[in-house]
């Protein structure tokens, strides 16, 4: 009998299911994997034209969001450890116009996740970052990255996706924590 | 005297009551800038009183960064008394900052505290100045620290804001490059209040500190940081944009 | 962006693929250069109990008879080659050996490198640069050129190089070493750029494991000091080959890896955050 890893992905976006669908086989009781971001967050737009409800909606609750998750899986994993996977888009690194809010978000969640990672490590709590393209995980935003390198090998597929989380969700990865993977077949590729 | 000329420029400096953004409030004053100092507090007033004792310009703003109408009237007075903006540095954290806290244990008040400061202050700042800065062809600069790119062991929430207005800055560098408007981050190691607390309950940290920079001391806010950042506000540095720079000694090279 | 509307070299498109069965490494074959001792030698280790047939290689003929033993004893499919690691023929004869010997060549691990002693930057000589950049460097360079080839005609690669910690953090009197050290990132960089239109992919791993070649630590008090040294970081502990650097480097080789080139992956316990 298989335990799933628990993918947590609010806001019902379509890649949470799918990558749910992905993992579904995987046994690995233990790991939680963390979606940052939907389509409602990283609606495309300039900052000055945003509500302050606005604003509040895609950087604030986002990072929220990410708090509460991490929070449960610390309280779920506790006892005997596990690994924690967030799952987000690689446009944080570069920046991206018209994603204020959001990128914000992205990137304190990655600060947190390290952070998390450097708290929880005695712990045995493992938390690392996997980074996707933008148009993989919300499609409505992929014009804001287009200003990136097309990638080197082609864009990733879902099923690559997952198996990078698979990746880290892996027991044998012991020594893995704070780390970040960029899967997107080569366009983001930072020093 | 000062090397970069800022002259004829207005800078306003959030958090310039103490610590790093006084040293950027002062060094910009020496430069030549009218310092707009906003503050919550009016410590604010005594870093005018003393740029102007040097023979600079400044004038004080009470200002919550916390609060949209209040950082919108900070930059109404700095474009009313100057008739212009040409940066905004936003320097601001919560006064939680360097309190230590485990991640699992946050608490929704501290959660606040950390985010309306860094997170909402930003935004505030940017929207209200973003008019004035086009006309002047400006920058908007934000504050960084290590703990935003590696995360930190002590203070997790401290290091989601820094790790966030990394991101926030350089999105807005792109998305206001057509303004002709830059957006850059500085991540600096100065004393600062905080830091002279924790040194005053145990000396032996400074020296600790001091052997891990590799210019061996922790940096002065006026003279190492503040001026590092006038030059950035500068328009030597209008090329510059979606930077991080560091003005620590060499503390942190991993950027 | 449809992800299915790029270029389908090399990878299996069926989205119903077993997510668990990409990083199956049965039958693949390696090259591991430096595979006697330390991180070489915990990977050849590990590729050979997850079903790899191997090229290894090592200076001496001493260690490549031990490694050969072991791997007998274990059933594994491999040759076993002497090369100094900066020797451009040596590297193409490990490869030629394993396409004779195998049919192919489907990953190449470019660990090989020498020791340096410290030396500071204001006493560095020709030969202090020299060493690191034609053993490491160079080294690198040849092995992968070999292998491209036969890669690029498959429409399929994996190149792992290797990096340093204390390159990254620019450590004194490793100005040498770590010089080499990011020569190879920025080849690892520039070759995923190049050659991912093969579906090839190249990257580089950052390992921390040093027990391996500490002294002294069959002293109980130097191995206190050894481990308090680790006690500071996110997993406490100095890294295992076999468990935690090799898996890594597992990954990197396998189908599952498909869609990260020109990355560096930390295999350090958390030391270095990078990005």
């Amino acid at each position: 009998m298989t335990t799933p890893v628990r993918v947590v992905a609010p806001g019902a976006s379509s890649f949470g299911t799918a990558l749910r669908d992905a993992l579904a086989e995987v046994d690995a009781p233990g790991c939680v994997v963390y979606v940052c971001g939907d389509e409602d967050a990283a609606t495309v737009g300039p900052l000055d034209a945003l509500t302050p409800d606005e604003w509040d909606r895609r950087a604030e609750r986002v990072l929220r969001d990410a708090l509460a998750a991490l929070r449960d899986a610390h309280r779920e994993l506790s006892p005997r450890g596990g690994r924690i996977v967030l799952v987000a888009p690689t446009a944080g690194i570069p920046g991206a116009p018209e994603l204020v809010p959001f990128v914000t978000a992205v990137e304190g969640a990655r600060a947190m996740a390290k952070s998390a990672a450097r708290q929880w490590g005695a712990a045995g709590i493992a938390v690392n970052t996997v980074l996707v393209p933008l148009e993989l995980l919300v499609p409505s935003a992929a014009g804001a990255t287009s200003f990136l390198s097309p990638p080197a090998i082609g864009a990733p597929t879902l099923a690559h996706v997952a198996a990078a989380v698979v990746a880290f969700v892996d027991p044998s990865r012991h020594g893995v924590t704070g780390a970040t993977l960029v899967v997107d077949g080569g366009s983001v590729m930072a020093p | 005297m000062s090397a970069v000329d800022l002259s004829g420029r207005t800078v306003l400096v959030t958090g310039g009551g103490a610590g790093v953004g006084r040293g950027i409030a002062l060094a910009c004053g020496a430069a030549g800038a009218h310092v707009v100092v906003a503050s919550r507090r009016e410590n604010g007033v005594e870093v005018v009183d003393e740029i102007v004792t040097r023979r600079g310009a400044a004038s004080w703003s009470q200002c919550d960064v916390t609060d949209r109408e209040s950082v919108a009237a900070t930059v109404a007075h700095a474009v009313a008394r100057t008739g212009a903006l040409h940066a905004v540095v936003h320097n601001a954290t919560s006064n939680q900052s360097s309190v230590p806290h485990r991640l699992e244990d946050v608490s929704g008040e501290l959660w606040e505290q950390h985010s309306s400061v860094s997170l909402r202050g930003a935004y505030h700042c940017a929207v209200a100045a973003l008019a004035a800065l086009r006309v002047s062809g400006g920058t908007l600069l934000v504050m960084t620290s290590p703990a935003g790119i590696e995360g930190s062991a002590t203070l997790p929430l401290y290091a989601t804001m820094k790790g966030a207005l990394r991101g926030f800055a350089k999105s807005l560098a792109r998305e206001w490059a057509p303004h002709g408007v830059t957006v850059n981050v500085v991540s600096p190691l100065a004393y600062s209040p905080a830091m002279e607390n924790a040194v005053a309950e145990d000396p032996a940290m400074e020296e600790r500190l001091a052997r891990r920079v590799p210019l061996g001391r922790v940096g002065d806010p006026e003279i190492d940081v503040g001026r590092g950042v006038a030059l950035l506000v500068s328009a030597d540095a209008a090329f510059v944009t979606g930077q991080t720079l560091g003005i620590d000694g060499g503390h942190f090279m991993s950027l | 962006m449809d992800p299915r509307s790029n270029d389908r070299r090399g990878v299996d498109w069926d989205d119903r693929v077993s997510v668990s069965a990409l990083e199956n490494l049965d039958g693949k074959v390696v090259v591991v250069t430096g595979a006697t001792r330390g991180v070489g030698l915990g990977i050849a280790r590990y590729l050979a109990g997850r079903g790899a047939r191997l090229v290894v290689s090592a200076r001496g003929a001493e260690g490549l008879a031990a490694l050969s033993a072991e791997l007998d004893d274990r059933g594994a499919a491999y040759v076993a080659r002497t090369a100094d690691a900066g020797d451009r023929d040596a590297n193409f004869a490990l490869v030629a050996a394993a396409v004779q010997e195998f049919g192919t060549v489907d990953g190449v691990v470019a660990n090989a490198v020498t020791s340096n002693p410290p030396v500071p930057v204001e006493e560095l000589t020709e030969a202090d640069l020299d060493v690191p950049f034609d053993a490491s460097v160079k080294g690198t360079v040849w092995l992968m050129q070999a292998a491209f080839p036969v890669m690029r005609d498959q429409g399929r690669g994996r190149v792992v190089t290797f990096g340093s910690n204390a390159a990254l953090n620019g450590v004194p009197t490793y100005a040498a070493y770590s010089a080499a050290k990011e020569a190879i990132r920025a080849i690892t960089r520039t070759a995923a750029a190049e050659w991912g239109r093969h579906g090839i992919t190249v990257n580089s791993i950052c390992p921390v494991s040093v027990r391996h070649h500490t002294p002294g630590l069959d002293d109980p008090e130097a191995l206190a000091r050894f481990e308090r040294g680790f006690s500071k970081q996110p997993v406490p502990r100095d890294g295992r080959l076999e468990e935690d650097i090799a898996p890594v480097v597992g990954f990197l080789l396998s189908d599952a890896s498909a869609y990260v080139t020109g990355q560096t992956l930390m295999a350090d316990g958390g030391r270095i955050m990078l990005r």
